[in-house]
């Protein structure tokens, strides 16, 4: 009983593909400067387009979390 | 025997494999589905906040513009710098589980728990600067240190409140699912020290590390959103 269970484990679990550290400081300093973008564009009266250009930069950094550090692919 | 051979499996990570899993590949397919499941419920919740500020704020935009002004634009986006960094020193706690490094896990967890109370700490600051300034909605409210435009309805005089309402709420939700986040982190390091995670096993490392990150998309559209886009709005 114990080994037909066993046989049906599978011992490697399914492969995580460990991306070098690299990759996550690039998203980093990505993140950090579109932080600065966003914050300096504020300060700039685009308008009506600060708020346009507001949420295509928020939405820029959400998709960089969502695909790198949330491994979403 | 089968101590021995139990010992043996949960090497491989066959010690946490539940009884209701044909495997470990299957276990973390669910538990992961099972996470994202719970995100969608969140990303509902505070959905349903962020569709009513952005009602009111059509509604009411010289109030809501008004009363965004008063919010502190620099601690807010140190605090942003904070949490991005947190979610990059979470990002490595995961990849040191898969790596199956145990150090690098309680290390990188230690360093997200103190990023996050630093944000904690930073978030209780301006909540007391905007309560010595009567900017916490109630009785003891008031519009004194607001830059009202001359002229303004008393409607508008209001809707500043509201705005500090939806402000006050979503931010302090937000802390509060930090606030449950950092326990998960404590309970992870505890893990984490005791060699609980490895190669084959970091499950539970993995999904705190999501929501974690969760927390972190949240803040991504909440700063901007009251603390950003309505400073030029007349």
């Amino acid at each position: 009983m114990s080994e037909l269970i066993h046989a049906s484990h599978n011992i490697e679990p399914a492969h995580d593909h460990i991306l070098p550290v690299k990759t996550y400081l690039k998203v980093y300093v990505a993140l950090m400067v579109l932080l600065v973008a966003t914050v300096g564009a504020a300060f700039v009266n685009i308008e009506p387009f600060n708020f346009a250009l507001t949420m295509v930069i928020a939405i820029a950094k959400a998709v960089m979390i969502l695909l790198i550090f949330m491994h979403v692919r | 025997v089968i101590t021995i051979e139990h010992e043996h499996a949960s090497e491989h990570g066959h010690g946490h494999l539940a009884h209701h899993f044909e495997d470990l590949g299957q276990q973390h397919e669910s538990a992961n589905l099972g996470m994202w499941t719970f995100l969608a419920t969140e990303v509902m919740f505070f959905g349903g906040l962020f569709a009513g500020f952005a009602v009111y704020r059509f509604n009411d935009p010289t109030a809501f513009a008004t009363a965004c002004r008063q919010l502190d634009i620099w601690r807010g986006t140190l605090n942003t710098a904070v949490l991005l960094t947190s979610s990059l020193t979470m990002a490595l706690a995961v990849r040191a589980g898969q790596e199956g490094h145990a150090k690098h896990q309680v290390l990188y967890l230690l360093l997200t728990m103190f990023l996050a109370t630093t944000f904690l700490g930073i978030k209780a600051t301006e909540y007391y600067s905007e309560y010595k300034e009567h900017l916490v909605p109630g009785p003891s409210f008031s519009t004194e240190a607001l830059q009202i435009p001359a002229g303004s309805t008393p409607l508008v005089i209001k809707q500043t409140e509201l705005f500090f309402v939806f402000y006050f709420f979503m931010t302090g939700l937000h802390a509060f699912h930090m606030v449950i986040g950092i326990g998960m982190m404590i309970w992870m390091a505890l893990l984490a020290r005791r060699g609980a995670f490895t190669r084959a096993y970091h499950t539970p490392l993995e999904l705190t590390g999501l929501y974690w990150h969760f927390v972190d998309l949240v803040w991504v559209f909440l700063f901007p959103l009251l603390y950003l886009i309505d400073l030029h709005h007349k």
